[in-house]
């Protein structure tokens, strides 16, 4: 009995022993534990980030699919191994609802900001912070709110301020709170205090600092948020 | 982040089990643990450890670190150094919480608990030290510090005054930004 799927974003066979994790062009091999390990990094990252990082979905359903093989294969198995499988189905489920459920708060929190972003991003590279999923949310909730705002003020209120001044209603994150990370990989010359001197970061250091400096550090793995 | 999922994630760490049981090799996704075989050390994840001692089907063995001797050292150390020492274990505390609640083989379980106690409070007395320093210190130019590197220090103490340190923080600084704008446009 063997966790076993192969995953890529296109398309998807399930056979032999590694959990491929797909990325647009490039098709990371990955084995079910390392993609264990990514979700459980990003999921912490989340919860102490204060904006939306970029979405980490495929590692989600990946997992979640495995979660579905190893279910499938419980009537082969002893009684004594569904359990001990079903509780670590329990805790890799309870990691990703908490992953999907930190980001929609995000999201319902800073829904025209997240909108805003996506938008300018059209047409560029790189990963989107909203997954299709999480973009089609944001915008039906965007939608709901104002429409709740005109329908029950908005509308009996005289012309001038009949409408939602959009640079004046979005609710923008602070980026530039504070939190503590620990380096993944030493960097060198990182400014990480504008108005100081670029510093040497080393393996295994934890940092305080404020969150706009390390942001694109977090983005390329080289720092996780603790 | 919830203290609880601080433990969540502190019990994928392993620990050494003595099982009653024998059993073939499970393929976790998590990774491949077993062969079970009755009173043969297994290395498992602490959450499967906890649940198959409830269900009296094996006995934990006590990791090395949580011994009253070691405790002792460990004790003395944090007591001379001014700064954090290497902690006995990245999950110390939430370990050494989840054991000698889930299982009576620890030998000396309250001199034990009492010690690993000890030393949270030494760390957490050091490091609320540490955060007045930090917003006391004048960088020269009586800017407030926005870049501070601390070491051995684990997840479950930051996590206790995480979120009251940087709301501050962010006050101290936003209170500190506007108060030279305000300098700058009346003088």
């Amino acid at each position: 009995l063997s966790s076993s799927l192969e995953y890529c974003p296109s398309n998807f066979i399930s056979s032999g022993i590694n959990a491929e994790y797909g990325d647009d062009d490039q098709c990371e091999q990955l084995t079910a534990a390392e993609v264990l390990q990514r979700l459980e990094e990003s999921w912490i990252n989340e919860r102490v980030s204060p904006y939306l990082q970029e979405s980490q979905q495929e590692l989600v359903d990946c997992l979640l699919e495995q979660c579905e093989s190893v279910e499938s294969n419980f009537s082969r198995a002893s009684s004594f191994a569904v359990g001990i499988h079903q509780l670590e189905i329990q805790r890799i489920k309870y990691m990703s609802t908490d992953y999907l459920r930190t980001r929609l708060h995000k999201i319902e929190k800073h829904a025209e900001y997240a909108l805003e972003e996506q938008k300018d991003q059209d047409g560029e590279e790189g990963v989107l912070k909203l997954s299709p999923a999480e973009f089609v949310y944001a915008r039906e909730h965007f939608r709901n709110l104002q429409l709740h705002l005109k329908e029950t003020a908005l509308k009996h209120m005289p012309s001038p301020f009949n409408n939602l001044d959009k640079k004046k209603s979005i609710t923008a994150p602070n980026l530039n709170s504070f939190i503590f990370f620990k380096v993944k990989e030493d960097t060198n010359n990182v400014l990480i205090d504008p108005r100081g001197d670029p510093v040497d970061l080393s393996r295994d250091e934890i940092h305080i600092s404020k969150f706009l400096p390390i942001a694109t550090l977090l983005n390329e793995r080289k720092i996780n948020l603790v | 982040m919830d203290p609880s999922q601080v433990e969540f994630i502190a019990e994928k760490d392993t620990v050494s089990i003595l099982p009653n049981f024998t059993e073939d090799k499970l393929y976790l996704i998590s990774g491949d643990v077993g062969p079970f075989q009755p009173q043969v050390p297994v290395v498992v994840p602490l959450w499967l450890a906890v649940n198959l001692r409830q269900r009296q089907k094996c006995r934990i063995v006590t990791p090395d670190w949580l011994d009253v001797d070691k405790l002792k050292e460990k004790k003395a150390e944090e007591l001379e150094s001014n700064l954090f020492t290497t902690p006995l274990h990245p999950h110390y505390m939430e370990i050494s919480n989840i054991i000698l609640g889930n299982s009576r083989d620890v030998t000396n379980a309250d001199e034990v608990r009492t010690l690993v106690k000890d030393i949270w409070d030494i760390r957490a007395a050091k490091l609320r030290k540490s955060v007045n320093d930090m917003i006391h210190h004048d960088a020269g130019s009586g800017q407030l510090l926005a870049h501070v590197q601390i070491s051995n220090i684990t997840t479950l103490e930051i996590n206790t005054m995480r979120k009251f340190f940087t709301a501050s923080l962010d006050h101290l600084h936003n209170l500190r930004n506007h108060a030279e704008i305000c300098l700058r446009k009346y003088t």
